[in-house]
Order: C-alpha cells, then sequence, then structure tokens
C-alpha cells in the first residue's frame, strides 16, 4: 500500500489555481498565485492550510486544488482533470441524457435533450466511481434528477502519466425497475461493483389514487411512462441500486436491493466483512439504518435495522451510545413481488388525525414524527413487512427507533482501526430539543421520542463510530456481524461565527477555519486522514478538507470548488496500476453575470473528473 | 444532497440598526429614528451644481459592497402585506404574480404562495424597516413648486444632450468602480428616449441605437401611476435580428419582422405586421405555403411534430447553425431591455406623463440560452431544495458591475437616485431585490414581465410600437381574461384596494361604496379606459413624488423602496413559518 499523507505545510506561493472553461480530458491553465494569505494572520492553523479561503471574485469561481501532496515523501502537484462533460457525446450516447422506460431519449416540448446537466441550480451528475476489473477501469456515474440515470465508462489508463480518458459511454437501464429516482451519493462494493442510491422518496401518504399525483416533483415522472402518471407508483423510488461490471467487454448487471429498505438514501457503505452495510437517510426527521446481509458479497438477502441514539453527553456536537432496532429479514425478490404489485400507503397503514396534545386519538395508533412530520399509524395486520420495507422510516419510528437526525450525508471507514466515520451537514431541528435553530419550537420533536437533545449547530459535524461483534439487536439476539455501531462520538464540528462586515470573510457565517456542512467523507487508506467535503451556504465556497484523526486536526483545506457550485462526489480511489485518484464531479461555475461571453451551451454543464495523488510506484 | 448554496449569511442576526458605515452620518442611524426629516435640505435640490461623487451621495452606504443586511432581499417587500385585515376581510393582491406555471416557466407551486407565506427562516422577519417610518415631516418640508422643478430636470442627459450615466461610466468614479481597473464592465446606458413614428431609437448621429418603445397593459399594482410611478419598457435584439448578414448594416424592415416574430413566440400567437415580401427573407411568415407577401406573423411552433418557425436576416444563419435559439417563451440570446422608473409628471387637469427625472433606470439582458429541459430540471431541483431545505437562502452571482444573474438565463442591473437626485449604480443587495420579481415568478415569460402585455399589434395604435410619451393610455380599455372578465376589475374585487399595501384611499374611494362593495358604475368606466384607475389626482401625484424623494434623501433602499408618508398600517413586522394567509382557496384568473 502506498503511503500517503497530505502535505501539512506547503509553500502559500505554490497555489496552483485550476481555471474552467476548456472542454473535457485537458488539463487546465494553471497560474500561481501571489503568495498574500489572510490565514497568515488570522488563523491558528495558518501554517497548515493549503489553499487560502477564496477572496477575489475571480477566485470565488475557479475549482482551486491545493499545491501539493506527498506520496512516500516525494511531492506531486494536484491538478483536476475532466474525464466526461454532461451532454458531451462518445459513441452516439449523451452524458447525463435521460431516458423513458423504452430506453428512448427524454425530449421536451422545444425538441431539447433532457439533460442532467446540473446548471443554474439544477441537479446533475452525483456520485461517481472508478471499478478496476478484469484488467480495465470502468467509471459509473450516477445522475441525480428526478428521472435519474446511470451511465458507464471504459477508461483509458495513460501508463506513462496515469491520465485517464473515456473510451465509451453506455446508458445503464433500470426499466426492469420501474426507472430511476433522485440517484444521490453511494459508494464502492468490496467486490467492486457500484453502490448508488434514489434519495427524497415520493411521499406514498400523498398519492392521489384516481389522478396518480402526489406532489409537482413527482408527478413529472410521467414522461417516464410516456406521460401515463398513473403507471408510476411512489413505491418504484427510494432504494439502494447495485451496478456491477460481469465481463471484460464492459457488460454490466443492474439490481435495486429492496431487501435494504425505503428511505430518502443519500448512500450505502458496505464494510469489508462484505455483508454489513449502513445507509444514511438525508433530511429532516430522519433514521440511520443498518443492514445485515445472509451472506457475503450479495445484498439480495438479509436483515435490517434501524438505530436508537441513547446520548451520552449533550456538549458540542454530542455523544450517543447507539443499539439496533430490528426492523425485518427478507430478499429482493420478495420485496419486488409487492412493489411492482402497486401496493399503496393505506394497504399498509391506517392512519388519524392526532390530537391537539400531540397524541393518537384512538388505542393503538402510535405517534411517530419523521420526515412526514407528525402522525398517528397503525399497521395494518399482516403488513409489517410491507411497512418495514417500503414505509422504513415510519416503521422504524413506529418500533422506537431515532428518527430525528437532520441530514445525515456520507460514510466512510479507516480499515485500519476499524472506526466508521459519517458526517451531520447540520445539527437542527430534530436533533434540537423542542427547538428549530435554537429556538422554542415543537414541530420536528412533538409526539416523538426526542433522543437527540444537542444544541444548534447549523455548521454539522463529523462522527465517529466504533465496530464491534456479538452485539445484540433489540430481540436481543446477536447480530450477524462483526462490525456493529455502538456508538456515535462527534470528532471535528464546524463553529457557528458572525465576520464583521467589513471583513473580508464578512459572507461567511460559518467559521472559515472550520468545516460547515460536512457532506461527503473519504478515508485514505494506510494514513491518518479523513477528506471532508462540504456543501454549505455557510462558507461561501465550498472547501474540501483533510482531517487528521489522531490528532483531529484539520490540517489542510485541500481544494475550493468554486462559488455556488457544489462537489457532489469526491472519493478516495485505490491505486489502480500504481496510482491513486481522488474523484470529483463539480458543476461548472458560470453564472450568467460573467457569463456574457459564454454562449457556448457546452459552457451550462457539469465535469466528471479527478485528481491524481500519486505517481506510480 | 444538491443544493442552492445559500449567499451570505452571516448578517442575519446583525441588527440593521446597530451599524453605521465609515463613520459618516450614515442611513442606518437615522433608521433609528422612526420619523425622517430632511435634515440636510438645502443639498437636496442642489442637482444642476457640480459635485464630485463620493459616500456622501449616500449616506455612507458603500455601493461597492458584497456584504449584504438583508440575506433575502430576494423576498419582495409587497410579499410582507398583512392578508386579512382588522375585519377579517381577505386580501389577495398574490394572485397577481403567483399563479399557476406554463412551460417553459417551471416555477411550480408557484400558485400555492396565494395561500401562505412560505418564507425562507431568515426573510419571516420584515427586513424593510422604512414601512415602519413616518416621512410625514420630510415631505412637508417639500414644496410643490421644488418638487415639480425636482421631477422635470433630467438626471438622464446632460444639457448638451448626451447622457450623464454614459459619461460618469467612461470616467469611472473609484467609489464604483468594482474591480479597480477604471474600466465599467456592466451595461452604460446608450439610449436616446428620442423616438420615431415607428418606436425606434434614433441616435444623435440619426443611427438606430437598437432600442424599440412599445405599449403595453401596466401589470398589476405596484407600477401604476396611481401607486407612484410612471415607467417605459424598450427592448432592444442582439445585433444579429438587425442585419442581412455579419458586418452588414442595420436593416430597419428586418429587424421589425424579427421583432414581430420574437412576440409571436412570447405571446404564442400571430402578429400583425406592416406588409413585407417573404422572398427578400427567404421564410415563410404567414405559413401558407409559399414565398410571398404577407402582413401577419402565424405562431406555429411544435418542433416534435416538425412545426419551426425561424428569424430573418443572419439571426436566421445563427439560428441554423445553433449559435442562437428560438422557441416558444424564450427570448432569443442577446434580447435587452431597458425599464425606466419615474416620478409622476401631473397637471391639474388630470394629465399624466413620464417626468425626465428618473428614479431608477432598470436593465436585464439574455445572457446564455437555458431550454426547456435546463429550466424544469433547474424548477425540479429548486422543489426538491425548499422540501428538504425550506431555509436556505436562494444564491445569485454577480456585483455591482456586472449586474446579478437570475439563475434563469439573465443578468439584471439597475441605477438609481443618489442623495442628490443623480444616478448611480445600486449595490448587489440593491440590485439583489430584483430578482424577488424577475426570477421565481410564475406569471413572467422567460422572467419578464412587460414584452407578453404588449398591446395587440393589430388593434393598436402604431402596431404598439412606441412609447407613452407619443400616445397615452388614455382612452384604452381593459385586458379580458379568456372567460370575458376584466383584468383590472378583477385585480380591485380580489385585493379590495388598488394596491398590495393598501394604502391608495383615493382608489378605493373611487372604485368602493362606503360599505366596501364595489362600486359598479366606476367599474364601468373602468372597463372602457384604464386611466380611470391608472391616473391619479394631481394632489395625489404629488404626495407620492415628494415621500420618494424623502426616500431617496436617506438612501435607504434596502430598507424598502415603496415611498409612503406615513407609517404602512398593513404590513407584518414578522410573519410566522408557513403562516397562512387566509385565503381557502387560490385564485388562477
Amino acid at each position: 500500500m502506498s503511503k500517503l499523507s497530505v502535505v501539512t505545510s506547503i509553500s502559500l506561493a505554490s497555489f496552483v489555481m485550476v481555471g474552467c472553461g476548456s472542454g473535457s480530458g485537458s488539463t487546465q491553465s494553471t497560474n500561481v498565485v501571489d503568495s498574500i494569505d489572510m490565514f497568515n494572520k488570522t488563523s491558528i492553523i495558518a501554517d497548515n492550510i493549503s489553499v487560502n479561503t477564496p477572496i477575489t471574485d475571480a477566485e470565488k469561481s475557479q475549482i482551486r486544488v491545493a499545491g501539493k501532496i506527498s506520496l512516500n515523501s516525494k511531492e506531486e502537484t494536484l491538478v483536476y482533470k475532466t474525464i466526461l462533460r454532461t451532454g458531451e457525446s462518445l459513441n452516439d450516447e449523451v452524458f447525463g441524457l435521460l431516458k423513458d422506460k423504452n430506453d428512448q431519449a427524454l425530449l421536451l416540448e422545444d425538441g431539447s435533450q433532457y439533460i442532467c446537466n446540473g446548471q443554474f441550480g439544477g441537479s446533475g451528475p452525483d456520485h461517481t466511481e472508478f471499478i478496476n476489473k478484469f484488467g480495465k477501469i470502468f467509471m459509473i456515474t450516477q445522475f441525480e434528477c428526478q428521472v435519474g440515470a446511470i451511465y458507464q465508462s471504459e477508461l483509458k489508463q495513460d501508463a506513462l502519466t496515469g491520465e485517464l480518458t473515456a473510451l465509451d459511454l453506455k446508458y445503464i437501464s433500470q426499466k426492469d425497475y420501474h426507472g430511476g429516482y433522485v440517484h444521490c451519493a453511494g459508494s464502492k462494493t468490496p467486490w467492486n461493483s457500484f453502490l448508488g442510491s434514489e434519495e427524497y422518496e415520493p411521499n406514498a401518504a400523498k398519492l392521489d389514487v384516481v389522478t396518480g399525483k402526489i406532489d409537482s416533483y413527482y408527478n413529472l415522472i410521467a414522461p417516464y411512462f410516456g406521460g401515463d402518471l398513473l403507471e408510476a407508483n411512489p413505491y418504484y423510488y427510494g432504494w439502494i441500486n447495485e451496478v456491477a461490471i460481469t465481463n471484460k467487454n464492459g457488460d454490466s448487471s443492474f439490481t435495486k436491493h429492496y431487501s435494504m429498505g425505503r428511505m430518502a438514501h443519500e448512500l450505502a457503505y458496505v464494510l469489508p466483512d462484505q455483508k454489513t452495510a449502513y445507509l444514511t437517510d438525508d433530511g429532516t426527521n430522519d433514521g440511520f439504518y443498518m443492514y445485515v446481509a445472509d451472506k457475503t458479497n450479495d445484498l439480495t438477502a438479509g436483515t435490517l435495522y434501524a438505530a436508537k441514539w441513547k446520548q451520552t453527553d449533550s456538549s458540542g456536537a454530542g455523544k450517543a451510545d447507539i443499539s439496533w432496532i430490528k426492523l425485518g429479514s427478507t430478499t429482493d425478490a420478495a420485496i419486488k413481488t409487492l412493489v411492482d404489485s402497486k401496493v399503496i400507503f393505506a394497504d399498509i397503514f391506517e392512519s388519524e388525525t392526532p390530537t391537539e396534545t400531540n397524541t393518537c386519538p384512538t388505542a393503538g395508533f402510535t405517534s411517530v414524527n419523521t420526515a412526514a412530520g407528525l402522525e398517528c399509524l397503525k399497521v395494518i395486520a399482516g403488513q409489517e413487512t410491507a411497512a418495514a420495507y417500503l414505509e422504513t422510516r415510519r416503521y422504524a419510528a413506529l418500533l422506537g427507533a431515532t428518527t430525528e437526525f437532520r441530514k445525515m450525508e456520507g460514510i466512510t471507514l479507516n480499515p485500519t482501526t476499524n472506526k466508521l466515520y459519517t458526517a451531520i451537514s447540520q445539527i437542527a431541528k430534530g436533533m434540537e430539543d423542542f427547538k428549530k435553530y435554537g429556538a422554542e419550537k415543537d414541530s420536528y420533536d412533538k409526539g416523538g421520542n426526542n433522543d437527540i437533545t444537542l444544541q444548534y449547530n447549523k455548521c454539522g459535524a463529523v462522527y465517529e463510530h466504533e465496530l464491534l461483534a456479538n452485539i445484540k439487536d433489540s430481540t436481543n439476539k446477536i447480530i450477524n456481524s462483526d462490525f456493529v455501531i455502538t456508538n456515535m462520538n462527534s470528532i471535528v464540528a464546524g463553529e457557528m461565527k458572525t465576520y464583521d462586515e467589513n471583513s473580508t470573510y464578512a459572507n461567511n457565517s460559518c467559521d472559515i477555519n472550520k468545516i460547515a456542512s460536512p457532506d461527503n467523507v473519504t478515508f485514505i487508506k494506510g494514513t491518518n486522514t479523513l477528506i471532508i467535503g462540504e456543501d454549505t451556504g455557510y462558507h461561501q465556497n465550498d472547501m474540501v478538507w483533510a482531517f487528521d484523526v489522531t490528532t483531529k486536526k484539520l490540517t489542510a483545506r485541500i481544494a475550493t470548488t468554486p462559488f455556488g457550485s457544489e462537489t457532489t462526489s469526491l472519493m478516495y480511489v485505490d491505486p489502480i496500476n500504481g496510482y491513486s485518484y481522488l474523484n470529483f464531479v463539480t458543476q461548472h461555475p458560470f453564472g450568467e453575470s460573467d457569463s456574457d461571453k459564454v454562449k457556448n451551451p457546452d459552457d451550462v454543464q457539469s465535469y466528471v473528473g479527478y485528481m491524481k495523488v500519486g505517481e506510480k510506484k | 444532497m444538491r443544493s442552492f448554496v445559500a449567499l451570505i449569511t452571516s448578517t442575519l442576526f446583525i441588527s440593521g440598526l446597530l451599524l453605521s458605515f465609515n463613520g459618516c452620518e450614515s442611513s442606518r442611524t437615522q433608521s433609528s429614528v422612526n420619523n425622517v426629516s430632511l435634515e440636510d435640505n438645502k443639498s437636496v435640490f442642489l442637482s444642476d451644481i457640480q459635485r464630485v461623487y463620493s459616500l456622501e451621495n449616500t449616506n455612507g452606504y458603500d455601493i461597492k459592497t458584497f456584504h449584504v443586511m438583508h440575506p433575502t432581499a430576494y423576498t419582495s417587500e409587497m410579499c410582507y402585506t398583512k392578508t386579512i385585515d382588522e375585519n377579517k376581510q381577505i386580501h389577495n393582491p398574490c394572485f397577481a404574480c403567483h399563479t399557476q406555471n406554463t412551460s417553459p416557466n417551471y416555477i411550480m407551486d408557484d400558485v400555492d404562495l396565494q395561500e401562505a407565506y412560505a418564507f425562507a427562516e431568515p426573510a419571516l422577519k420584515n427586513p424593510y424597516l422604512n414601512h415602519f417610518k413616518d416621512f410625514s415631516d420630510a415631505v412637508s418640508e417639500i414644496s410643490d413648486i421644488e418638487m415639480l422643478q425636482y421631477i422635470k430636470k433630467s438626471n438622464y442627459f446632460e444639457e448638451n444632450g448626451s447622457i450623464i450615466l454614459e459619461n460618469k461610466l467612461l470616467n469611472l468614479s473609484a467609489y464604483w468602480d468594482l474591480t479597480g481597473d477604471g474600466v465599467w464592465s456592466g451595461y452604460i446606458p446608450d439610449c436616446y428616449y428620442n423616438f420615431d413614428l415607428e418606436g425606434f431609437d434614433i441616435k444623435p448621429d440619426m443611427r438606430l441605437s437598437g432600442w424599440r418603445a412599445f405599449a403595453y397593459m401596466p401589470f398589476l399594482g405596484t407600477f401604476w401611476p396611481t401607486n407612484g410611478s410612471t415607467d417605459d419598457v424598450l427592448i432592444r435584439l442582439d445585433s444579429a435580428f438587425m442585419i442581412f448578414e455579419a458586418g452588414g448594416i442595420i436593416d430597419k424592415e428586418l429587424y421589425s419582422v424579427n421583432l414581430a416574430i420574437v412576440e409571436a413566440l412570447i405571446k404564442r400567437e400571430d402578429v400583425f405586421i406592416s406588409e413585407i415580401d417573404e422572398r427578400k427573407y427567404g421564410v415563410d411568415l404567414n405559413k401558407d405555403g409559399k414565398l410571398d407577401i404577407t402582413n401577419i406573423i402565424k405562431y406555429e411552433w411544435a418542433p416534435r411534430k416538425g412545426k419551426q418557425m425561424s428569424y430573418v436576416g443572419y439571426a436566421k444563419e445563427l439560428l441554423k447553425t445553433h449559435k442562437i435559439h428560438l422557441a416558444a417563451g424564450l427570448f432569443p440570446e442577446g434580447t435587452e431591455f431597458l425599464h425606466s422608473v419615474r416620478y409622476v409628471q401631473s397637471d391639474t387637469n388630470g394629465s399624466i406623463s413620464l417626468s425626465p427625472r428618473m428614479k431608477e433606470l432598470r436593465y436585464a439582458k439574455k445572457s446564455i440560452w437555458l431550454t426547456y429541459a435546463n429550466l424544469q430540471n433547474k424548477g425540479l431541483a429548486s422543489i426538491q431544495e425548499k422540501d428538504i431545505d425550506p431555509d436556505k437562502l436562494e444564491i445569485f452571482r454577480g456585483n455591482i458591475e456586472s449586474g446579478i444573474g437570475n439563475n434563469m438565463g439573465w443578468v439584471y442591473q439597475g441605477f438609481i437616485e443618489d442623495k442628490y437626485g443623480d444616478l448611480r449604480p445600486q449595490s448587489y443587495e440593491e440590485t439583489l431585490s430584483c430578482m424577488g420579481c424577475h426570477s421565481g415568478l410564475a406569471i413572467t415569460e422567460d422572467s419578464i414581465f412587460s414584452f407578453s402585455r404588449k398591446f395587440d399589434s393589430e388593434k393598436s395604435h402604431a402596431q404598439a410600437w412606441y412609447h407613452w410619451s407619443a400616445h397615452s393610455l388614455k382612452g384604452v380599455p381593459e385586458n379580458r381574461y379568456s372567460d370575458g372578465t376584466y383584468e383590472l376589475s378583477n385585480y380591485l374585487k380580489q385585493n379590495n384596494s388598488g394596491d398590495e399595501f393598501r394604502e391608495n384611499d383615493e382608489v378605493f374611494k373611487k372604485f368602493f361604496l362606503d360599505n366596501a362593495e364595489i362600486n359598479s358604475s366606476a367599474i364601468a368606466k373602468l372597463h372602457n379606459d384604464v386611466t380611470e384607475l391608472l391616473f391619479p389626482s394631481y394632489e395625489r401625484a404629488m404626495k407620492l413624488n415628494k415621500a420618494y424623494k424623502a426616500l431617496v434623501q436617506t438612501q435607504t433602499f434596502i430598507d424598502g423602496r415603496a415611498g409612503h408618508i406615513s407609517p404602512f398600517k398593513n404590513v407584518h413586522k414578522e410573519v410566522q413559518e408557513k403562516e397562512s394567509t387566509g385565503l381557502k382557496k387560490y385564485i388562477i384568473p
């Protein structure tokens, strides 16, 4: 294994600024900027900050990457390179083009192709993985648009430079599973497949069975079904999916893992035992879940659990013991039958309106407070399995699990220490004690457990978890995994800060020397370095940080992304033929104000690319 | 996980009352006093004396600042109106803007905003402090004569006819020069308001500036003269729409045809033009299957059914090579709008005209083409984002020089009066307030209000290509909805008032009876002549002119720019999260 560490003190004069705007595959222009850095004067971690916080407008609209990292004491320049740009064509496929149930391109009334390009606040490419299999390198990218899409490319690696270029492009059809939906983050399984997600599951309780409508967002799934909304069903969406390359020609299989439950999946992350997975649920009043597969390397059957938070420390971003409530055991096939039968909410639950005191009027109903708000629910006899898998969050709440997590995002493992890391991008709402943003408000805790009672911190935190074997679940049975989370301890948090209006940093409201709204996390194996990517409104530019889990210090700010753009995927890639990469998906930063000159629609796109972080060994 | 990255939140909890700017006697300090007076009255009317711009012109407010006092300045001030009055009567001015979207406007769920104040958390407290201020002392200090002299004096033209802002922006003050490069990177005013009989603006060298005035039905509410301002709107297409070939000279007929094509696409209806020969342009504009003489631009556009339209001239060539684009409901790249907002020049006979002095000069340019798919994707992501994180601020990029992007392909920029009545650029935050109306409303066509409201080309004077100075609104009948109901009358009925803030007593007295029932005889007159409603009395016009002038003196536009005398009675100081407007069912007229 390569010994890799991010240099913690580099010359500030050697920043590499990577400009944007050129086409795919090209190394972008490199400039050296002035070495004057406000951090030298203001920051306690000044010497360790690699990329300064963007100050000028020019800086704010560029992808900027720290100058150098070291690999076994050898320094290397980090440069961002693009592999594919949305809208780019290769062998008659268009990267990011959304398709219907017959795998035909979705066109709008003006004849425009529906490309998921992530511009001007639209959704775009999200999780990307490099898969090294059958002696080849494949790249799989999922797209976060409402009608989802997944594309796969074979990459060519330059043996001398490690440079990656796309050789082809394939659309991964999901038509056997009614199409994809809002694909968000993901991970790579230990068996080298792509594990994706569907976030923002439709609220099935709001389905109008006559029209098929739920809300303006969901209703636009109709074009996938040729305009017939009644052909759709909310339970078609909100699942974990897997793409596995099956041979050296790059053929691949696609599966939705119904046995892993339905929620606003941020991602599923499989541990080295090749059967335990953790599932984060992104939103307000959401849960945290664990899945233990029956067999290794196979997520088609297993047992699903929901976390229960027992707070042990209320200071800062808090600490808790975590126990697990069993929701059920089943197979993908069993749930697929249910999904395909177009079951509806009323088949699963009875519901009633809560009283003014937030209780349920009728015995047998239980009040729960989840992403859907306060509800009184009762599972219809015999529908427990449907409830557990199609309405995982509501069912977990009914069984007493904690549904108070707020915007739980990335997951990653340090395999050396067997510690897991998760990001909570904002400690707010359900995570507070009958409060919202520090002010009294009962919306998020009434009728629920109020398990989490932390102080409001909009800047968020990253948590560390110990993983243990022989842990019992809520039914007092030993969980069949050696990687069971038993606690959740904050290790690094952002800090709310008001900068003076005349300060250079006036437009930041989380301390610029600390994290804000952590989103993606990835561990660089063999090091102590946890990489934390932000998705924040509280730093003017999203930043990418290196954090040392032993010293518990932020050691470097390794990149800042353009003002207004999000880094939707940031993954450390294990060495491929001796080269290591951080893959990196971002939206191109052109807003209209600086784009008078930009009339080329190519510039209204998102970019999937990487930073090479190691020379060939 | 995808998100709008919110902008500038550090100031959320700073009281607007505590700040002062650079040690000057600041507008913010003044704002802590609830009664505004013109303490420096002598300087108010010194507009014609040579002055060098300094921070003093804005009472110390640095217009280059990126610092935003009210990060939700894109939530418009009229949105804080109390919709339920003391008698529990419901007033719905909201429907004017918040309605059912039609593609390619993908501002979905906008109609729901009639029913609830669904603001982001930072906007719950009304940031428009001016609403609660009393300007009566300041107003009483301004005489009618002074006011008339003031509004009659142009702050746009020098006496030699050159454009003041052009001169200033070409000799850039350090107080306006964001980047310090001596170059103004935004719009430099270049319209001479010198219109020919077809509404084309003629430059001093007798050439066309490209700007063309059009007559339109003023949008509901704020922009009626009875509510304090007169205004005009001009359009200009990219120069490619004015010429036959690259490097060619401007051809007025060709440009007129292209403007009519754009009009047909925006209105989605046939547009009447003066007779032309299609053979000159090689486009079957009337869609009769042959190239012949026509006086109609036929709207027939359904690309997926093979029904295409085309521009003419060089723009046609650029369209073929996808350098520019064409679609219903969207303006082509490079389209510009110029909107001057002015005082109400009124005489005692009740005649109304635009004052030479401008309150504001607003500018918009379409810089990027976004397809229906791009716009739908953005609309969907916006719903998702608001659902997951309703309190996250929207982000709008830009600055004082280049203007602010509205995330829909347009850049907006504005100039506003300084303390002395001279036009100066708007700060980032002052421009951010444009986004309230020009980025997220279902009622707009490609974020623009006016052009889809252009009068019918066949029935109007000069095909409705004229400036208000050539032809008044007098005698223009009301628009009617498809069900036959009248647009302005309906507004009065829904809102039970003539303005969003329900401060217009004159309209109320004229159109409502003592029992608050609508006055049907007044309404009957309104059907035939919109100025029955739109034009104020001389007294009201003067009062509102003075009120706005008093506001100009404070330079506190970020605290609200709706001129008034007494504090508003019908606005919320604070609303609750998702507070109901009291309206049971939204209205889509």
